[in-house]
C-alpha cells in the first residue's frame, strides 16, 4: 500500500478526535491536560504531512518544533496551577472546582 | 452669515458656573454658590439679548449669525462642526430658557436655602442651562442631540435630587429609560439622514448643518416620512407625547424649582423645537405631518382628563403640561410652526409661574402636596394666590392674557387646516384645561384649610426670592402674549414676523401640499371662534368653581357635626362622589381614573410596555446565566457543538 | 517564510529594537528580583515603568524601519506601532494599579512583573505578526502569561480556579487554532501572510482545506475576544482574577485580538468574505445580546463587566461585518469599498482604544474597593453611597460607567457612533438597530452602579484602604474618556492613517 498524505491526516484526525474526547469525558484535570496535549500533536502530525507532501519544504516541520515546545511550556505552566487549585480546593477534579459561576 | 463670538459664551458661561460650584462644593458659602450659579445664567441672558438686539438690527432674511470653534468629526466626507448659530427661532428658545432659567435660578435660591445639597443643586442646575443652550444654538443636529442627551441626564440627576428617597431614585431612572426608548428613534433617525445625503454633498459640507440640511432637504423627500417618523419618537421621549409621556408625571419627585424649569419650560418643549428646527423636512412627507397632528391632539385631551382626577397639586400641573405640549404638537403637525413656538413661549411663562407657584404653596404648607390636605390659602398667601390666579387665567385662555392668543392661534390653525375633528378635540380639552385648573385653585386657595392645626400655623408666604419671580412672571404671563397679536384684531403680529424667515420653506410646503384651505380674509370666522373658545374658556372655570366651591359649603356644615378625624376620612369620600354627582360626569371621572389612568397610564404603558419588557429581558437573563454553570467540561462541550455547526456550515457553503 | 535572503543586521535590530526592550526586560526584572536581595519589592515597578517608558521613547525618537523583518516574519509599520503604543500604556496603567494594590495590602507578588512584560511582548509580536508562525508565538506567549497573571495569586481560591479554567478552555482553544494553521498551511503551501495571500488571489488553494483551516483559525480568534458560543471562560475568569489583571485582560488581551482578527478577516476577505460575511453577522448579534442580557442580572461588578465585554466584543464584530460587506455588493457598493474598510477599521481602533480607556477606569476603581486584604470587594451593593464616601472614585466610576452606556459626550458614544455610522454606511441598517437596541439594554445596568453609588446610603466598610495613585490614575483616564468624547476627530483621523496603511 502507498502510504499518502490521506493516511497521516486521517491518523492526525483520530488522534485530535481522541484528544477531544478526553477534553470532554476525563474529570481529572491532568487527564483534561493530556487531552490537549493529544491536540496539539494532532496537529503536529497534519504540519509534517504538509510539509512533506505539499510545501517540499522544512516550515511545517519548523512549526511543529515549536508547537512541540510550547506544548512543554503550557504544560509546564498547567502543572503548577493544577496544583495551585488542589491547595485551595483539595482536589484535582475539574467538576468540583466551580466556585465561580452564574 | 455674520460670526459673533459672543454665542460660544452664552452656552460656557453656565457651564463655567457648574463646574465653580461642582468642584468647590461644600467648600462654597451658600450665599458665594448661590451667587455664582445666578450671576451665570444672568450673564448668559444678558448675552442672549445682547445678540438677539443685534439680530433685529438685521435684514430680516439674513437674520443668522454663528460661532463655529473648529472642526469636531471628519471620516472621509462626513464631515461635523462644533458650533453655534443663532437664527429668530433659537434666539427665542435662547431668551426663553436664559430668561424663564434665571427667575428660577433666583427662587431656588429661597426655596433650597435649608437643604443640604445648595451646592449640588446649583452645580446641576447650570449643568442643564448649559445642556439646554447647548441643544437650543448647536449650529447642526449633532450637537442638538449632545445637548438632548445632556438635558436628559442632568433632569435625571436632578429628579432623583433627593436620592434618600427610593422612589424618587427609581423615577429619575424612569425617566432616562424611556427617554432612551424616544432617543433610539432619534438616532436612527439621524443615521438615516447621513446615509441618504452623505452621497450627495460636496467634501467639507457638513452633513447635518441645518442650512445644509434645508438646502439639501429635497434629495431626503423620498425618505422622509421614515426619517420624520423616527425623529418625531424622539420628539415623544422628550417631550412627554403618547405613548412615552409616563415619565413626566413621575419625575415631579423633584424639587418643584426642577419641574418649572425643566419640566414644565424649557426641556420637555425641546422635541417642539427639533420639530420646529427640522420644520423643511416633515413637511416633506405629509404622513408624518399628520401623525404628528394626531398624537398632539390625542395627547392634549387624554392628559387633560387625567389632570381631572389628581389630588397632588403637582401631578395636576405635570398632566396639564403633558397637555399643552400636545397643543404644539398639534400646532406642528398642522404646519403652523410659529403658533407651535409661540405657545411654546407663553406657556413657559405661565407654566413656570403654576410650578413656582405650587413650590410656594407646598412650601408654606410644610411640603404637603395633596390638595384634599389644602384649601384656604388664599389670604395665607396673598402674592402667591394672586399671581396664580393670573397663570391659571392665562393657561385657560382668557382674554387679553398670553394663553388666549396662543391657543386661540392653535385652535384656528386646526379649523384652517381644515381637519375639524382636530379642532374639535383642542376645543374640548380648552375647556377641560379651564375646568381642572379651577379645580385647583379652589382647592388650594379657597375654603376652609384642612391642614392640621401644626402645618397650619406654620402657614407664611414665601420670602422675597421666591415671591419676586412669581410676580415677573406673572406679568409676562399677561403680556407676553400682546407680541403676537394677530391681524384680525388689528395687531401687528410681531411674533409671526419674526419667525416668518425660519419657518418660510415650511409654512410654505404646507400650503403647497394643499393641506391648507383656506384664506386669511376669513376674519368674521377667526373673530367668531376665538369669541366662542374664550366663552368656552368661562364657563369651564365657572363650572370649576361652581362645583368646587359649592362643595366646601356643604362640607362646612358636615363639619360642625362630626368633627376631627372623622372628618377628614368622610371629607375626602364624600368630595369625589358629590363634586362629580354635580358635575354630572361621574361616569367621565370613572373612564378616566379606572380605565385612561389605571389601565392605560399604568397598567398598559408602564406595566406592560415599560416594565413588561423589562421583566422579559430580566427573565431571560436569569435564564440565560444558568448555562454559565462553572463546569468547565459543559464549556468544553458548547465549544466543541459551537465549532461543529461553524465548521459544518462552513463546508456547506463553500 | 520566504527564501532566506542575507538580512541587513543593523536595520532588523534597529526595527525590533522595542521587542527587544520589553523582551531583556522582562528577563532583567526577573533575575533582580531573584539576585538583589536587598531591593525594596516595589522598586520592581520602576523598573517595569522604566522598560516601558523606554519602549515608547525608543519607538517614538528612533524611527524605527518599517516594513517586514526577520525574512518576513513580523510586519512593522503604523498598524504594529498604534498597537505597541496601546498595550505599553495599558501595561503602565496595569503596573501601576497592580502595585498600589500590593502597597496597600503588604503582599507582593514578584512574578507578576515579568509575566506582565512578556505578556506584552506576546502582544506585540501579535498584532506585527506576518506569518501563521508568529500569530501563533505571539498568541501562546501572551496566553501562557496570562494564564500565570490570573491564576497565581497565592492562597486565594477563586484566583486559581480562575487560572485553571483560563488555562484549560485556553489550550484547548490553541489546539483547534493550531488545527486550522495545519490545514491553512497544507491548503496555500506556505506560513507567510503573503504566501497566503498569494495563493488565495490564484485560487489554488483547495477549498475545503481551506474554509476549515481558516474556520478552526477563526475560533481561536473569537475565544480570545470573548465571542459567543467561545465566551463562556469570560465570566468565570475575569471574575476569579484579581482586578487588576482583569483590567488588563479586558483590555489589552481584546485589543490584541481584534488586531489579528482585523489582519486576518482583511487577508482572506477576497476569496472568503462570503463564508465570513453570515456567520459574522450571526454571531456579533449574538455576542451583543446574549453579553447584555446576561449582564442585566449580573450583582457582582466583575462579572458584569465581564459579559459586558463580551457585548461589546459584539459591537466591535458589527466594525468588522461593515469592513466584510461590500466584498459581497453589487458594483456600486464596489466602488465605495475602499472607503468602508478604511473608516470601518479607523472605527475599530478608535472603539478599541476608547474601550481600553473606560475599563481601566474601572478597573482602577474596582481594584481598590477590596474587601480585606487580597479579596476584591466585587458586588455592586458594597459600592452603595460611594459618592459620599470616595468622590473622586465615584465620579471616575460613574464616567466609565456612562461612556461604557454610551451617553455622550462621553468617548464610548463617539465610539459607538463611528463603529454604526460605518454599518449604516454599509447598508447594514438592521444591524445598525439591533446594535442600537442593545446599547439601550445596556444603560440599565450600567445606570444601576451609578444609582447605588449616588442615590444609596452608604454600605458598611469594613475595609477602609484608599489607593490614592490608583485613583488619580484612572480619574486622569476619566478625563480623557470625557476629552476624546468631545474632541474625537484628531485621533480618529489618525487612527485612519494608521490603518490604511495594512488595508491591503
Amino acid at each position: 500500500m502507498n502510504v499518502g498524505l490521506p493516511h497521516f491526516l486521517t491518523v492526525g484526525a483520530i488522534l485530535f478526535a481522541l484528544g477531544l474526547f478526553a477534553v470532554m469525558s476525563r474529570r481529572n484535570a491532568i487527564g483534561i491536560l493530556m487531552g490537549v496535549e493529544l491536540m496539539l500533536n494532532a496537529s503536529n502530525i497534519n504540519f509534517v504531512a504538509f510539509s512533506r507532501y505539499v510545501e517540499h519544504a522544512v516550515d511545517g516541520q519548523i512549526m511543529a518544533a515549536f508547537v512541540i515546545v510550547l506544548a512543554a511550556a503550557e504544560a509546564a505552566v498547567a502543572l503548577a496551577i493544577v496544583l495551585a487549585m488542589y491547595r485551595n480546593f483539595g482536589t484535582a477534579n475539574a467538576d468540583v472546582v466551580q466556585s465561580l459561576k452564574r | 452669515m455674520q460670526s459673533e463670538i459672543l454665542l460660544r459664551w452664552i452656552v460656557l458661561v453656565p457651564l463655567l458656573g457648574a463646574v465653580v460650584n461642582g468642584l468647590l462644593n461644600r467648600r462654597l458659602a451658600k450665599r458665594v454658590s448661590g451667587f455664582i450659579a445666578c450671576a451665570a445664567i444672568g450673564v448668559s441672558f444678558g448675552l442672549s439679548v445682547v445678540v438677539f438686539l443685534r439680530l433685529t438690527g438685521m435684514d430680516a432674511e439674513a437674520r443668522v449669525v454663528n460661532d463655529i470653534l473648529g472642526t469636531w468629526l471628519q471620516i472621509g466626507g462626513f464631515h461635523v462642526d462644533i458650533g453655534f448659530a443663532m437664527d429668530p427661532l433659537s434666539a427665542v428658545m435662547a431668551l426663553v430658557v436664559t430668561g424663564v432659567g434665571f427667575l428660577i435660578h433666583i427662587y431656588s435660591l429661597g426655596y433650597m436655602a435649608h437643604d443640604d445639597g445648595f451646592q449640588r443643586y446649583f452645580a446641576y442646575l447650570n449643568l442643564f442651562v448649559f445642556a439646554m443652550m447647548t441643544l437650543v444654538l448647536g449650529e447642526n443636529l449633532v450637537m442638538l442631540f449632545v445637548g438632548w442627551e445632556g438635558v436628559g441626564l442632568c433632569s435625571y440627576l436632578l429628579i432623583g435630587f433627593w436620592f434618600n428617597d427610593q422612589a424618587n431614585a427609581s423615577a429619575g431612572k424612569k425617566a432616562f429609560i424611556v427617554n432612551r426608548i424616544g432617543d433610539f428613534g432619534f438616532l436612527i433617525g439621524l443615521f438615516l439622514i447621513g446615509a441618504n445625503l452623505l452621497p450627495h454633498l460636496a467634501p467639507g459640507e457638513g452633513v447635518f448643518s441645518f442650512a445644509i440640511l434645508q438646502h439639501h432637504a429635497h434629495l431626503l423627500a423620498p425618505a422622509a416620512t421614515g426619517i420624520c417618523l423616527l425623529l418625531f419618537l424622539g420628539a415623544t421621549g422628550k417631550s412627554a407625547q403618547i405613548p412615552l409621556y409616563i415619565w413626566l408625571p413621575d419625575a415631579m419627585a423633584g424639587p418643584t424649582p426642577v419641574s418649572a424649569l425643566i419640566h414644565a419650560a424649557t426641556m420637555v418643549t425641546a422635541g417642539v423645537y427639533m420639530i420646529a428646527r427640522l420644520n423643511f423636512l416633515f413637511v416633506l412627507s405629509p404622513t408624518a405631518m399628520a401623525v404628528v397632528a394626531a398624537v398632539g391632539a390625542v395627547t392634549a385631551i387624554f392628559a387633560a382628563t387625567i389632570a381631572l382626577t389628581q389630588n397632588d397639586i403637582k401631578k395636576v400641573l405635570a398632566y396639564s403640561t403633558v397637555s399643552q405640549l400636545g397643543y404644539m404638537m398639534l400646532a406642528c403637525g398642522v404646519g403652523a410652526f410659529t403658533v407651535g413656538i409661540f405657545h411654546l413661549m407663553t406657556h413657559a411663562f405661565f407654566k413656570a409661574l403654576l410650578f413656582l407657584g405650587s413650590g410656594s404653596v407646598i412650601h408654606a404648607m410644610s411640603n404637603e402636596q395633596d390638595m384634599r390636605v389644602m384649601g384656604g390659602l388664599r389670604s395665607k398667601l396673598p402674592v402667591t394666590y394672586a399671581t396664580f390666579m393670573t397663570a391659571t387665567l392665562a393657561i385657560a385662555g382668557v382674554f387679553p392674557l398670553a394663553g388666549f392668543f396662543s391657543k386661540d392661534e392653535i385652535l384656528w390653525k386646526a379649523w384652517e387646516s381644515g381637519n375639524t375633528v382636530l379642532w374639535a378635540i383642542g376645543f374640548l380639552a380648552a375647556g377641560l384645561t379651564a375646568f381642572y385648573m379651577m379645580r385647583l385653585v379652589v382647592l388650594t386657595f379657597f375654603g376652609e384649610n384642612r391642614a392640621s392645626s401644626e402645618v397650619r400655623s406654620h402657614i407664611h408666604e414665601s420670602p422675597a426670592t421666591m415671591t419676586g419671580p412669581l410676580v415677573i412672571l406673572a406679568v409676562l404671563s399677561v403680556v407676553g402674549g400682546w407680541i403676537g397679536w394677530p391681524h384680525f384684531m388689528g395687531g401687528g403680529a410681531w411674533f409671526e414676523n419674526w419667525l416668518a424667515p425660519v419657518f418660510a420653506v415650511g409654512e410654505h410646503g404646507v400650503a403647497a401640499h394643499g393641506a391648507v384651505a383656506h384664506h386669511a380674509a376669513d376674519s368674521t370666522m377667526e373673530w367668531t371662534l376665538a369669541v366662542v373658545s374664550v366663552l368656552w374658556a368661562v364657563l369651564g372655570l365657572i363650572l370649576g368653581w361652581f362645583v368646587y366651591y359649592r362643595r366646601a359649603a356643604i362640607a362646612d356644615s358636615f363639619r360642625k357635626a362630626g368633627g376631627g378625624f372623622v372628618y377628614r376620612v368622610l371629607l375626602n369620600k364624600y368630595y369625589v362622589d358629590e363634586a362629580y354627582d354635580a358635575a354630572f360626569i361621574r361616569p367621565g371621572y370613572r373612564f378616566s381614573r379606572q380605565v385612561l389612568w389605571k389601565s392605560v397610564d399604568a397598567g398598559l404603558i408602564d406595566g406592560l410596555l415599560v416594565n413588561g419588557s423589562a421583566l422579559v429581558v430580566y427573565l431571560l437573563g436569569s435564564v440565560l446565566r444558568l448555562f454559565q454553570n462553572g463546569m468547565i467540561r459543559f464549556y468544553a462541550w458548547t465549544f466543541t457543538i459551537g465549532v461543529a455547526v461553524f465548521v459544518l456550515y462552513l463546508s456547506f457553503s463553500s | 517564510m520566504n527564501d532566506l535572503a542575507i538580512p541587513d543586521f543593523g536595520r532588523e535590530i534597529a526595527a525590533l529594537l522595542p521587542f527587544l526592550i520589553v523582551a531583556g526586560g522582562g528577563l532583567l526584572v526577573m533575575v533582580t528580583d531573584a539576585l538583589v536581595k536587598t531591593l525594596r519589592k516595589d522598586h520592581l515597578s520602576y523598573l517595569v515603568l522604566l522598560v516601558l517608558l523606554s519602549v515608547i521613547v525608543v519607538q517614538t525618537t528612533s524611527g524605527t524601519p518599517e516594513g517586514p523583518v526577520l525574512n518576513g516574519l513580523l510586519l512593522l509599520g503604523n498598524f504594529s506601532r498604534f498597537f505597541t503604543y496601546l498595550f505599553v500604556v495599558i501595561g503602565v496603567l496595569t503596573t501601576i494599579f497592580a502595585t498600589g494594590i500590593f502597597d496597600r495590602d503588604g503582599n507582593y507578588r514578584p512574578e507578576f512583573y515579568p509575566l506582565l512584560l512578556f505578556a506584552i511582548l506576546g502582544m506585540m509580536v501579535l498584532a506585527a505578526a506576518n506569518d501563521l508562525l508568529t500569530v501563533y508565538l505571539g498568541l501562546e506567549t501572551m496566553s501562557l502569561a496570562t494564564y500565570v497573571l490570573a491564576g497565581g495569586v497565592r492562597g486565594n481560591a477563586p484566583s486559581s480556579e480562575a487560572g485553571f479554567k483560563y488555562l484549560m478552555l485556553g489550550g484547548f482553544s490553541s489546539a483547534f487554532f493550531l488545527m486550522g494553521v495545519a490545514f491553512v498551511y497544507g491548503a496555500c503551501g506556505g506560513t507567510g501572510f503573503d504566501q497566503i495571500a498569494a495563493a488565495l488571489h490564484s485560487g489554488s488553494a483547495p477549498m475545503p482545506f481551506l474554509t476549515l483551516g481558516t474556520g478552526l483559525m477563526l475560533v481561536g480568534f473569537g475565544f480570545k475576544v470573548a465571542m459567543v458560543p467561545f465566551h463562556m471562560w469570560t465570566p468565570d475568569v475575569y471574575d476569579g482574577a484579581p482586578a487588576y489583571v482583569t483590567g488588563f485582560m479586558a483590555t489589552a488581551i481584546k485589543a490584541a485580538g481584534f488586531a489579528i482578527l482585523l489582519r486576518f478577516v482583511l487577508l482572506t476577505e477576497p476569496m472568503l468574505a462570503f463564508a465570513w460575511y453570515p456567520v459574522l453577522t450571526v454571531l456579533a448579534v449574538l455576542t451583543m445580546s446574549l453579553g447584555n442580557i446576561v449582564a442585566l442580572v449580573q450583582g457582582n461588578i466583575k462579572r458584569m463587566l465581564a459579559w459586558s465585554s463580551i457585548a461589546h466584543a459584539g459591537y466591535l464584530l458589527l466594525g468588522i461585518v461593515a469592513i466584510l460587506a461590500p466584498a459581497l455588493g453589487g458594483p456600486e457598493m464596489m466602488a465605495r469599498a475602499k472607503g468602508i474598510v478604511e473608516e470601518g477599521g479607523a472605527a475599530l481602533l478608535f472603539y478599541l482604544v476608547g474601550y481600553a480607556l473606560m475599563n481601566l477606569a474601572a478597573f482602577g476603581i474596582i481594584n481598590v474597593m477590596g474587601t480585606e486584604p487580597g479579596v476584591d470587594g466585587d458586588q455592586i451593593s458594597r459600592y452603595a453611597g460611594l459618592s459620599r464616601r470616595q468622590p473622586v472614585a465615584a465620579a471616575t466610576l460613574a464616567v466609565a460607567m456612562l461612556s461604557l452606556a454610551g451617553i455622550p459626550p462621553m468617548v464610548g458614544f463617539m465610539a459607538k457612533f463611528y463603529i454604526f455610522s460605518v454599518v449604516v454606511k454599509a447598508g447594514l441598517i438592521p444591524l445598525a438597530i439591533i446594535g442600537v437596541i442593545n446599547s439601550l439594554i445596556s444603560v440599565y445596568y450600567y445606570l444601576r452602579v451609578i444609582v447605588v453609588m449616588y442615590m444609596h446610603d452608604t454600605a458598611e466598610d469594613s475595609y477602609q484602604g484608599t489607593e490614592w495613585v490608583s485613583v488619580a490614575a484612572a480619574g486622569l483616564l476619566a478625563f480623557l474618556i470625557i476629552y476624546l468624547g468631545v474632541m474625537p476627530e484628531a485621533f480618529h483621523r489618525g487612527a485612519e492613517i494608521v490603518f490604511r496603511q495594512i488595508s491591503f
